[in-house]
């Protein structure tokens, strides 16, 4: 390793906590409550939204996931994981209104108040808290490897410096978590835009470098790569599925201040997404060239080497710090979700707020706060254990979502009376069968179970209650 | 405030950190070049026998950071070699970028400090804060009109304590405040109704009599068709004539004809009187006292109070309900307790429920318990309510005997 790039990698993370120090939010505001700390009061104007929607959608299993799928795969990386989640994108103008019509500050409440059956709160905050349980440990892991590697330190250290950050962003709920995100996404846009500009100056102009790939193999240029398309498609079905029901989105859609600033948010999002995955296949495209081979024992310490190969030290050190900020601005929001679930969804807690009594609220949110650390203490513990591997744990937590919330948040409005319980009780049953029993990608049986989702509802019969 | 705070602690976080930081880089350079130093100077005999390459090549196995240079600067060690004397120069850049990758673990450690430093000064700033926004909190309860008082609590600092009984007194004077005021409005109104209610009444009642008499006369004058008309004339001049009487028994209150009131006495008078009209759906219990208790006031007085109360409650309960009466001895007083199970007073009328013409119900005069109120008040008693959804309870507590009644 090159000693100024560890030692410029050292100094970028100072200056990003004290950025995140200087510019993240508050944690216990004047006037705090509920909504405030869940929904950001749903004041979010379009630039705090844009931001916070963007800056979710970048984790830093994506970035470095696609960018080295791209460069170990070419093309196939683009057709199995952006048209996907691009997918996805495209169907949550459709749940605007339904999602904003409600006053439920949780997509678990939202469930059960729209299809009037409590059990679905419990369910949905249940799979939410699992799935994003293992998302999180998946974004420590990520961050914790490669910055193990590039400077040379225990992963524990790196994995708990995220957790330090994630924390400090989640104590002052969506709002800080907003406010972050801002700062977040500018540091991933110029994180993945320098590298990509110093690949065109180096590499020659964007055809230029896709020549230069597509010489190192016909295999990179296929579509599905060496797959088959029926392992890719559905892959990409999945991904887009789990975009499109991800609570992430959808409470970023439920906090925008008003209809128009959560379309103008769907309609912007993609151009800023775009951008990104354009810079990180430019990167994956220039580092295949520079360096047609690469070893390493994971993902992670193969990212590093990648960076540290390829780039000079400014831009790794600012795709670094892209990554750390990306790392930063999934978990928290996740965790922030996660909490929720726990405090106010699943029915362990009195979650009543008793209007003429102070202490009532304050300690609903004292008590979310102690949740966020529990959680993101587990997520750090369990992230320091041997686990399958960040795609599968991603994999798995995007499928579990997309079962509980895809058909609920998408159905049309006739189906609304039928029963959707035993539905997605049905579907998640038959999900974790298949896992079980065939060493099969969640994305292959997530689909049937969604059938059979679909099935259960479309044949099931109508609720009676009301 | 806690903006205040997390900067304040993390300027001086910072400082420590760039401070320890620093001396230990400070301490790592230093040594580094003295190290070097000691080790060029040990050789140095040997730098004469070589030309420059070989002075350079031979320099650098010893002390890999540095460079021969032909001036001499600062901090150089001149070397003689076969080509004349060249000046060993340290390469600053990169023995510092060495020491800092080196102590990265102490740079880590100090980010780590300073994210944790700033996180206990969120939970400073917000524990400092609290018991403030808890005060602003009952401040804005007491300006909406609702009084709350804080509870004390001995983890609290002597501060916050101090403030919040200072608060808790300033409540209790308000209230105290407020009650005198209510006090002193009811009175001035009530006084001023009065004479004005027993006026009109005296007008009103006369020709009512006059009126009763002539319809009396004139029933023996009608035919049969003609009766049911007088006698539903006769009924609505009879209610009119006890609406009067009301206003008059309220308007010019009679003192008490205290004497000895046997409190079961007063129970199966009730019953009597409320199981005849019982509507349809509530129902009544009442339990007599087994102690055979007695009190001191106007048996016909207490009755029209138990009898309003009763009345009261039975109207609460449109959709039905059960109404329950209920005595016993308190200390030196009797304790009646009328309850029912209806929705509850409305949050408007709580802090009016005993003044005149207050009433929820369409056709009522609002009479009923500004009575109830006059009468206990006349024996020396008090009368207090509990209401919530699930009903109301009215408590009369009268003293039992002459002295109290007396005081």
């Amino acid at each position: 390793m090159i000693l100024s790039q560890a030692v410029g990698n050292l100094i970028a993370f100072g200056v990003y906590a004290i950025l995140l120090v200087v510019l993240a939010g508050q944690a216990f505001t004047w006037n705090e409550n509920r909504t405030r700390f869940y929904l950001a009061g749903r004041n979010l104007g379009l630039r705090a939204s844009l931001s916070t929607f963007c800056a979710t959608w970048m984790s830093a299993a994506s970035l470095v996931g696609y960018t080295l799928w791209f460069y170990r795969d070419g093309y196939v990386a683009f057709t199995g994981s952006v048209n996907g989640w691009m997918l996805g994108l495209l169907a949550l103008p459709f749940a605007v209104i339904r999602l904003r019509k409600s006053r439920a500050l949780s997509l678990p409440e939202w469930l059960a108040s729209e299809y009037g059956d409590i059990r679905l709160r419990t369910l949905g905050a249940s799979a939410l808290l699992l799935a994003y349980v293992f998302y999180i440990v998946t974004q420590f892991q990520a961050f914790g490897g490669i910055v193990s590697h590039m400077l040379d330190i225990p992963s524990w250290v790196a994995s708990l410096l995220v957790y330090l950050f994630v924390l400090y962003t989640t104590f002052g709920g969506l709002a800080s978590v907003a406010s972050s995100d801002e700062m977040n996404l500018a540091l991933i846009l110029i994180g993945v835009t320098v590298p990509a500009a110093y690949m065109l100056g180096r590499l020659g102009n964007p055809i230029e470098l896709h020549r230069s790939f597509a010489a190192l193999g016909p295999d990179l240029m296929r579509p599905f790569g060496t797959e088959r398309p029926t392992f890719i498609f559905p892959m990409m079905l999945a991904w887009g599925l789990g975009v499109a029901a991800n609570p992430q989105y959808a409470i970023r859609i439920m906090s925008a201040s008003s209809r128009r600033t959560a379309y103008s948010m769907l309609v912007l999002a993609p151009l800023i997404v775009g951008w990104i995955y354009v810079c990180l296949t430019l990167t994956g495209m220039g580092g295949r060239v520079l360096l047609p081979s690469l070893a390493g024992p994971g993902d992670d310490a193969a990212f590093s080497t990648l960076i540290t190969a390829i780039l000079p030290p400014l831009p790794a050190m600012l795709l670094l710090v892209g990554v750390l900020a990306a790392a930063v601005s999934t978990a928290n929001s996740q965790l922030l979700l996660a909490a929720c679930s726990w405090c106010y969804d699943l029915p362990f807690h009195d979650r009543t707020l008793h209007r003429g009594d102070f202490g009532s609220e304050e300690r609903f949110l004292v008590r979310n706060r102690f949740a966020i650390a529990a959680i993101a203490s587990l997520c750090l513990c369990i992230s320091q254990l041997p686990l399958p591997g960040i795609l599968r744990l991603g994999r798995y937590s995007w499928t579990v979502v997309a079962l509980c919330f895809f058909l609920p948040m998408y159905l049309p409005e006739r189906y609304r009376t039928r029963r959707l319980f035993p539905a997605v009780v049905a579907a998640l049953a038959l999900h974790h069968l298949l896992l079980w029993l065939f060493p099969l990608p969640a994305e292959m049986t997530m689909l049937p179970s969604l059938l059979l989702e679909l099935t259960f509802v479309l044949a099931g019969p109508e609720r009676t209650e009301t | 405030m806690e903006t205040r705070i997390k900067t304040v602690v993390a300027l001086l976080s910072l400082v420590l950190i760039a401070s320890l930081a620093g001396v230990s880089l400070y301490q790592g350079y230093a040594g580094r070049i003295e190290d070097d130093s000691t080790r060029i100077l040990n050789v140095r005999d040997e730098f004469a026998r070589l030309d420059p390459n070989g002075a350079s090549r031979l320099l650098r196995k010893i002390a890999e950071d540095w460079k021969l240079a032909p001036l001499h600067e600062r901090g150089a060690i001149p070397l003689v070699t076969a080509a004349g004397t060249l000046y060993a120069l340290p390469d600053d850049r990169t023995i510092l970028a060495a020491i800092i990758f080196r102590q990265r673990h102490v740079l880590v450690t100090g980010v780590i400090g300073l994210l944790l430093a700033v996180e206990a000064a969120i939970f400073l700033a917000w524990g400092l804060s609290r018991p403030l926004k808890r005060l602003a909190w009952a401040f804005d309860q007491i300006r909406s009109g609702s009084w709350v008082t804080l509870p004390p609590s001995r983890k609290q600092p002597y501060e916050v304590r101090r403030l919040t009984a200072i608060f808790n007194d300033m409540v209790d004077t308000l209230q105290r405040w407020k009650k005198l005021e209510r006090q002193i409005s009811r009175m001035d109104r009530l006084a001023s109704l009065g004479q004005m209610v027993a006026g009109v009444s005296h007008e009103i009642r006369n020709p009512l009599a006059s009126m009763r008499i002539h319809l009396d006369l004139l029933s023996d004058h009608v035919s049969d068709e003609g009766t049911e008309s007088l006698r539903i004339l006769g009924d609505e001049l009879d209610r009119l004539n006890r609406t009067v009487s009301q206003l008059l028994a309220f308007a010019s209150p009679r003192p008490p004809l205290s004497g000895p009131v046997a409190v079961n006495d007063l129970i199966r008078w009730c019953h009597q009187m409320l199981h005849a009209s019982l509507r349809a759906g509530i129902t009544w219990d009442a339990s007599l006292d087994d102690d055979g208790l007695e009190l001191w006031g106007d048996p016909q007085q207490l009755r029209q109070m138990l009898l309003n109360l009763l009345l009261n409650a039975q109207e609460a309960m449109p959709g039905g309900g059960a109404v329950r009466l209920a005595a016993r001895k308190d200390g030196n007083t009797v304790e009646f307790r009328v309850s029912d199970t209806g929705p509850g007073l409305p949050d408007v009328l709580l802090e009016r429920i005993f003044d005149p013409f207050v009433t929820t119900k369409g056709d009522g005069t609002g009479l009923g318990l500004s009575i109830v109120h006059r009468i206990v008040e006349l024996h020396g008693g008090h009368i207090e309510y509990a209401t919530s959804p699930q009903g109301t309870t009215f408590i009369v507590r009268i003293p039992a005997g002459r002295e109290e009644t007396r005081q």
